[in-house]
């Protein structure tokens, strides 16, 4: 999982990322500023932890992710529930640890949502990767836009734990897909 | 595990990373190290203490790359380096995994074609990297060296922009040879020689991912405003 961690104070990024590299299966990026986080393609994280004020400024990018957003708060209060998960960054060590284990769990169970199978459409995708269709010919091939073959190869990426072209190749050989690798 | 420095003592490192042990012998330094400080093995082999204990760091901390302190050595110093680390992968770890691999296909049913197909798939990998490793023996690593001989060892790391970690295929097709064992993995095989072939396979992993840091963001901008100068005095 593939934590962004985006605030201008160098001392509380490294602590949060001490503390979820320390206690969680988690990857943090740390961003001083909310510019170098869109420019380094902002939708490959998993979760966003920020200050309110980063939010409302980018709401067009962090408010359709609310559930992947966790909101830092100088405030001693609590928060009401209406708001995104909040971490207060006055709490105790242990408060914090608390917080942050419910909010990765919540992650977990919205990734959970996707299904392990291959859809009939991902294996057909899957099929032309592996002879080693482009996307565009792939696309053309099943009268999909780029756009969706994009999306099902994200799919299959994440299910299937496969990135490279010759690792889907061979993963569909070794699952009969494709008969072999001269189909390349 | 914490940062060392020269006056720390060689044996405790490595006791702590044995994954060091490798990466010392690029430096020529054998096991049987004795309890000498860092500075003492570097003074003994001549090598140079500060660029020895910031690659061994690198190495030890995922996180740690201090990018300013790289770019001081000198460019022929860090071509030796990797020419090490390359030795290295084409002499002993992708031997190893092969062996390992031959007799994990060997010992196991033979009616199990996936392990036949994620050897050829590791087979594709080692074709890669063994025509990088050619391609930076014949070409890159002696352009830079006629180019620092030809600049008379002139800085110009301070010159030179940040490189960028680029995606690399090696890292991503080891990276997926991991996951069709360790997810897709399927029928009758060798439990303890599938062990030996995927530990292989991860120190294999974690050197090129260190090397390629070097590589990418230090000598690859290094040695391109060092080939442009020499294009430009000419």
């Amino acid at each position: 999982m593939r934590i962004a961690i985006v605030t201008p104070y160098t001392l509380l990024n490294l602590g949060l990322k001490h503390l979820l590299q320390k206690y969680f299966e988690v990857t943090p990026s740390l961003y001083s500023d909310i510019g170098k986080l869109l420019a380094d393609s902002p939708e490959q994280f998993d979760a966003y932890i920020l200050f309110a004020d980063t939010l409302v400024a980018y709401s067009d990018f962090f408010l359709p992710r609310k559930s992947k957003t966790m909101l830092l708060t100088p405030s001693r209060d609590k928060m009401p529930e209406t708001v995104p998960a909040s971490l207060g960054i006055y709490q105790t060590e242990e408060e914090i640890l608390d917080t942050l284990e419910r909010f990765i769990e919540l992650l977990g169970k919205q990734a959970e949502t996707l299904p392990h199978d291959l859809s009939p459409r991902e294996t057909e995708v899957l099929k032309l990767v592996a002879r080693g269709l482009m996307n565009k010919e792939i696309a053309d091939r099943l009268n999909i836009s780029i756009n969706t073959v994009l999306s099902h190869r994200k799919n299959l990426t994440a299910k299937l734990g496969i990135k490279t072209v010759s690792g889907l190749s061979f993963y569909a050989m070794m699952n009969g897909y494709i008969s072999d690798i001269d189909n390349k | 595990m914490a940062l060392i420095n020269a006056e720390t003592k060689l044996c405790d490192v490595i006791l702590n990373e044995p994954s060091l042990i490798p990466v010392i012998n690029r430096f020529g330094i054998i096991l049987g190290v004795g309890d000498k400080t860092i500075r003492t093995v570097c003074e003994e082999k001549n090598l140079d203490s500060e660029f020895f204990v910031t690659i061994l760091n690198t190495f030890i901390n995922e996180d740690y790359f201090p990018e300013k302190r790289l770019k001081s050595f000198c460019a022929t110093q860090i071509v030796d380096y990797l020419t090490q680390t390359n030795a290295y992968y084409e002499q002993f770890q992708i031997p190893n995994i092969e062996r390992h691999f031959n007799s994990l296909i060997n010992q196991s049913d033979s009616d199990n074609n996936n392990l036949e197909l994620m050897k050829q798939f590791f087979e594709e990998l080692k074709k890669e990297l063994l025509s990088r490793i050619e391609h930076d023996r014949n070409d890159w690593f002696p352009a830079i060296k006629a180019a620092a001989e030809e600049l008379h060892g002139e800085c110009y790391a301070q010159q030179v922009t940040p490189g960028l970690d680029e995606p690399d295929s090696l890292e991503e097709k080891l990276d997926d040879l991991k996951s069709l064992f360790v997810i897709h993995l399927q029928g009758e095989y060798d439990l303890n020689l599938c062990h030996g072939v995927i530990f292989a396979l991860y120190s294999l992993e974690k050197d090129i991912k260190q090397h390629n840091r070097i590589r990418n963001r230090i000598l690859r901008p290094i040695a391109e405003s060092m080939l442009n100068s020499c294009q430009n005095k000419r």
